[in-house]
């Protein structure tokens, strides 16, 4: 399993896609493969982005392993009956289409096993609340870079209000002009200064 | 005073001739063979009739060449952007440089309290003013946008605060067509007429390129109401390499390129003739704290290139200058600004934007001391794009045989004649010796600047406009707050 987070850790995709195999053949449980080796490197991965000791192209590239890990690994996780993680729809409020940002949250996300539900840029209230419902989200992440387009992260979270389903989601919100004053203000459930603390905010909020 | 031609047209270069034509052959092939997509059905309608293949369904222009030769052979080679005053009017296409403040904080360090806060309009109206008495600020952008006023009369009230707070020329704020109506209606009423507006333009407009290869509908909107009327409008970009272009800075390079070669040639399909300024500002995506940034040597680099780039086409431009990420006014926020506020000035593009911007925190915090530093800095460069004057009379050989081995200069006539000529007249910064700078308070350079923010706020009132003005713009406003 150390092998497979050090291949992870190092972006050797063709590497990790051998080892998970020879793992899987070896008889390894799914689950084991997937929390001690791809979301092990992950991790080590994320710790070393927060200290600025790696660069974000090189994030990526672990992400990308990871990934093609977990694809060997998704039919077995599935009829083990091991579920994937939870449920967090994403997305780039409406009004704003900068999302290099939010896309990688959603990459460490899913690298670390939560299912991600992106929604693309410009997304209205209305769209974030209707894949809450559909999905059985538990987490909502929002992202704005524009102070002009930061007022639709509240309209959101009373859209949330209105439809009965503030009690059922935490809301974290993230990107350049929001602070953690302004979270608090909106009555989001936490906030995330880059890709690599959302994951450990998600991880806090899902408990 | 404007300084000329800088180092008597030694400008800086980074790229050779043959490196400009291959980024000018690349941004082609960029703008024909990958094109750009235009949120726009009238702007897609107008390439097409003039020979562009559009891409409906993608709303992508596949643009060929020779669109960009009609481009450069109708944006006018000049433009002159007037102030209130007759006497701040800007020409471009002379050589000379020209400095602008910075654009877009959203925080401003209380000057009273010190604390960090969100901006207000009454702080854009204040550093408006500042920079209206500043001698290296030029041209005047928003340095602020308020985050006290409705976010549909966002683009008003900045137009507003502007108008009224001084007499140079400014970038006014239009978000959209409504905007860019309601910006003309703005002019007109200063202007006294729509014809007086357009016979002495007091402002001008951008529209910003979404990179990569972006153009926003109501961006484009406003692109056609300004030019439609006849006005000088600009088109920008900030491409940064390794997020929305290449992290290669030649590939950024093509990619401003040919995004704004994009921009042109829709203002001259939509009004040929209309004069356009083509801004870039290319920089990064630090990749290891996962931002943007343009406090960047990179950024400078590239600027230079842009400025090579402009004069290859002929346009009038402008390029960004100074930065600092120094999130406070220490050593950090001076040599940044030093250096690229410095090496883009080199470059003898007409506007150097964000040179004299009370800007830090990679422009998101205004600070007015800030400002009072970054004009002394442009100070210090004008001198330096002056040169060194060599002629007889300053060869100065008769004067030297005059005063002879062991002699001294300093009584000379000479001396007299030349010393307030040559050397620049350094104001903020100290010159004194240690004993005297005790005496007199001990400032350091923060402290200095201070002193001097609080004169010019205390004595120094732009022409107000007239009442009757005032009243109109504010009903203008009021409207758009509906």
């Amino acid at each position: 399993m150390i092998t497979i987070a050090n291949s992870v850790i190092e972006g050797e995709e063709e590497k990790v896609r051998e080892l998970v195999q020879q793992a899987i053949t070896g008889g390894v449980s799914a689950d084991k493969i997937l929390s001690e080796g791809l979301i092990a490197g992950m991790n080590v991965v994320g710790e070393r982005m927060k200290k600025h000791e790696i660069f974000i192209p090189e994030v990526l590239l672990s992400a990308t392993a990871m990934h093609a890990g977990m694809d060997l690994l998704k039919p077995l996780l599935v009829t083990s009956g091991v579920g994937l993680g939870p449920k967090v729809v994403l997305g780039t409020v409406k009004g704003d289409i900068h999302d290099i940002g939010k896309n990688l949250v959603g990459i460490m996300l899913t690298g670390v096993g939560f299912q991600v539900v992106d929604l693309g840029k410009d997304t209205p209230a209305e769209r974030f609340v209707q894949a809450i419902r559909e999905e059985e989200a538990q987490i909502v992440a929002m992202s704005a870079l524009l102070t002009t387009t930061m007022p639709e992260m509240r309209n959101t979270i009373e859209a949330l209000r209105a439809a009965g389903l503030r009690e059922k989601v935490k809301v974290i919100v993230g990107g350049a002009p929001v602070s953690p004053e302004y979270a608090a203000q909106i009555g989001a459930d936490g906030y995330a200064r880059d890709a690599a603390r959302a994951v450990d905010k998600v991880r806090e909020l899902v408990g | 005073m404007y300084s000329v031609v800088p180092l008597k047209g030694r400008t800086a270069e980074v790229l050779s001739r043959e490196e400009i034509l291959q980024i000018h052959q690349a941004a082609l092939e960029v703008l024909k063979d990958t094109g750009v997509k235009i949120e726009h059905e009238e702007a897609l309608d107008i390439l097409n009739r003039a020979g562009a293949e559009i891409d409906q369904a993608k709303q992508i222009a596949h643009i060929p060449s020779h669109l960009v030769e009609y481009a450069l052979n109708h944006a006018p080679r000049f433009m002159t952007v007037c102030g209130r005053d007759p006497k701040y009017d800007l020409k471009s296409g002379t050589g000379e440089v020209h400095f602008s403040n910075g654009h877009g904080a959203t925080f401003v360090l209380d000057f009273d309290t010190g604390e960090r806060r969100p901006a207000t309009k009454k702080d854009l109206e204040d550093v408006t003013r500042l920079h209206d008495a500043l001698e290296n600020a030029h041209f005047i952008f928003p340095q602020i946008y308020p985050q006290d006023v409705p976010t549909r009369a966002l683009d008003r009230h900045i137009s507003q605060a502007l108008l009224s707070n001084t007499e140079k020329p400014i970038i006014a704020t239009a978000f959209d067509g409504k905007g860019a109506r309601d910006l003309i209606r703005m002019g007109t009423a200063i202007a006294g007429s729509e014809e007086a507006l357009r016979r002495r333009p007091m402002f001008t407009v951008s529209l910003g390129v979404v990179s990569p290869l972006l153009f926003e509908r109501d961006r484009v909107d406003v692109l056609f109401e300004i030019c439609r009327f006849g006005h000088p409008f600009q088109v920008y970009n900030i491409p940064s390499a390794g997020g929305t272009s290449p992290a290669t800075l030649a590939g950024t390079l093509v990619m401003a390129v040919a995004e704004l070669l994009a921009g042109l040639i829709l203002t001259q399909l939509v009004k040929p003739g209309v004069p356009v300024r083509l801004e870039g500002y290319p920089s990064i995506i630090d990749q290891k704290y996962g931002c943007f940034t343009f406090a960047c040597p990179e950024k400078a680099l590239m600027a230079v290139a842009m400025a090579q780039m402009f004069r290859y086409y002929g346009v009038p431009h402008g390029i960004h200058g100074a930065t600092t990420r120094a999130n406070v006014l220490d050593a950090q926020a001076g040599y940044e600004t030093g250096i690229f506020n410095m090496f883009t000035a080199l470059s003898g593009s007409e506007l150097i934007i964000e040179a004299t911007s009370s800007g830090i925190e990679d422009t998101v915090l205004s600070v007015h001391e800030q400002a009072v530093i970054n004009n002394e800095i442009c100070g210090m460069v004008y001198r330096i794009l002056r040169g060194i004057e060599v002629n007889p009379d300053t060869l100065a050989v008769n004067v030297i045989r005059e005063v002879g081995p062991g002699g001294e200069f300093l009584t000379h006539k000479h001396t007299l004649e030349y010393h307030k000529i040559e050397n620049w007249d350094a104001r903020l910064g100290n010159r004194m010796a240690r004993d005297e700078w005790v005496e007199s308070g001990a400032l350091d350079i923060r402290a200095r600047a201070r002193e001097e923010v609080k004169r010019i706020l205390a004595t120094h009132h732009p022409k107000p406009l007239d009442t009757d003005v005032q009243r109109k713009l504010a009903q203008i406003v009021e409207e758009a707050e509906g």
